[in-house]
């Protein structure tokens, strides 16, 4: 090998590993701060939070999502999953970041469903039919598959008549505009405690630096543990 | 300047671009910090050159000077521009950055003065230098 490719190789070679390593170590540093009081009233759970499993259990999962969001929707079967496969042991606390147009109108739609009992039922269904609802992506396709589109607000509340919940009463409640602000408070919160993307989530108060399932199980494991 | 060590000069120019490279990706990606428009388009002029440079040294190629200098001077360039803007010289309503990260938000400071913006001048200064003496040897030499 000629001389001047070994002494590249091998600055590239020392750069690699600096940096793999240097990203390792941030990871951690950044991951092992808490942020808030997982069981305080901080800006990590509020008191109205919807929240998912038994209050004390030892790991308190906080997903900070947008209804509108895609990646949200792919995620939430498995954020489910790992609800039943750590049966009783972790505890789901859900808080808002509307990033999209339907967002704030979506999450309000889901608190209505709450007043009635059905939150989950129709943060589930939110999800499955985000493609008939959610903003869709690509200038060209927008203006015409929007034009042949039923409205948002239309399309909740047949999503409320299939859950079998009071249309009217969750009309109104939507229409008085009763959750704007907790949605409001939520990513207020969410962006004093550094959330830029969702879904992100913490794991008794530790941020989950890199997005994976894997990464979120460990995470948990780890919180567990100790 | 003695012939060897315009000679390495070259390979001091590959290395803060290298640098540069992996600096700027490990902020982005890494550290999740938003790149902003004109971070963009330096990116566009210094990730080219990591390839040049090292092609240019591994060839002994003195015309990698010809191709690598317009590329980096474009993106010193935008450095100064952004330099300009981000220390407020330039009015920030010129500023070209409507989406996304703001080009003249604080993200880093370092010593109380390093700042993204001013590492990504530096580099392209010191690039630029080292690329204008660069002589490399002669088989002679």
């Amino acid at each position: 090998m000629r001389r001047e490719v070994k002494i590249l190789a091998l600055i590239s070679v020392v750069v690699v590993v600096a940096v793999v390593f240097g990203a390792r170590y941030y990871r951690d540093a950044v991951q092992g701060e808490r942020k808030g009081g997982a069981n305080a009233d901080g800006p990590l759970v509020r008191p109205d939070s919807p929240t998912l499993g038994p209050a004390d259990a030892p790991v308190t999962l906080v997903e900070f999502l947008d209804p509108e969001c895609e990646s949200c929707g792919a995620f939430h079967p498995t954020v489910k999953r790992i609800l039943k496969d750590y049966d009783g042991k972790v505890r789901l606390v859900i808080r808002y970041m509307p990033f999209h147009p339907n967002s704030v109108l979506a999450a309000s739609v889901t608190e209505a469903a709450g007043e009635q009992g059905r939150y989950w039922e129709m943060q589930e269904l939110l999800f499955r039919r985000q493609s008939e609802w959610g903003e869709i992506h690509g200038h060209g396709a927008q203006a015409g598959a929007a034009a042949r589109r039923e409205p948002a607000p239309v399309l909740f509340e047949r999503y409320a008549a299939e859950l079998g919940l009071d249309v009217e009463r969750l009309r109104a409640a939507v229409a008085e505009n009763r959750y704007a602000s907790k949605v409001e408070r939520d990513m207020k919160d969410g962006q004093s405690l550094g959330v830029s993307k969702t879904p992100t989530f913490f794991v008794n108060g530790r941020m989950l630096m890199r997005f994976s399932q894997q990464e979120l199980r460990s995470l948990i494991d780890e919180e567990l543990k100790n | 300047m003695p012939v060897g060590v315009r000679d390495s000069l070259a390979y001091l120019a590959w290395v803060i671009a290298l640098l540069a490279f992996v600096g700027s990706l490990f902020f982005s990606e890494v550290m999740g910090l938003p790149p902003c428009v004109l971070c963009w388009y330096q990116r566009v002029a210094m990730y080219p050159l990591v390839l040049i440079i090292a092609t240019g040294i591994v060839k002994r190629d003195a015309r990698m000077r010809a191709y690598a200098l317009p590329l980096c001077l474009a993106g010193l360039a935008v450095a100064v521009y952004h330099n300009l803007l981000y220390y407020g010289v330039i009015p920030e309503s010129l500023t070209p950055c409507s989406e996304g990260a703001s080009c003249t938000e604080r993200q880093i400071e370092w010593l109380g003065f390093v700042t993204i913006p001013l590492m990504g001048l530096a580099s392209f200064v010191v690039v630029a230098l080292c690329l204008f003496f660069y002589r490399p040897k002669t088989e002679k030499e």
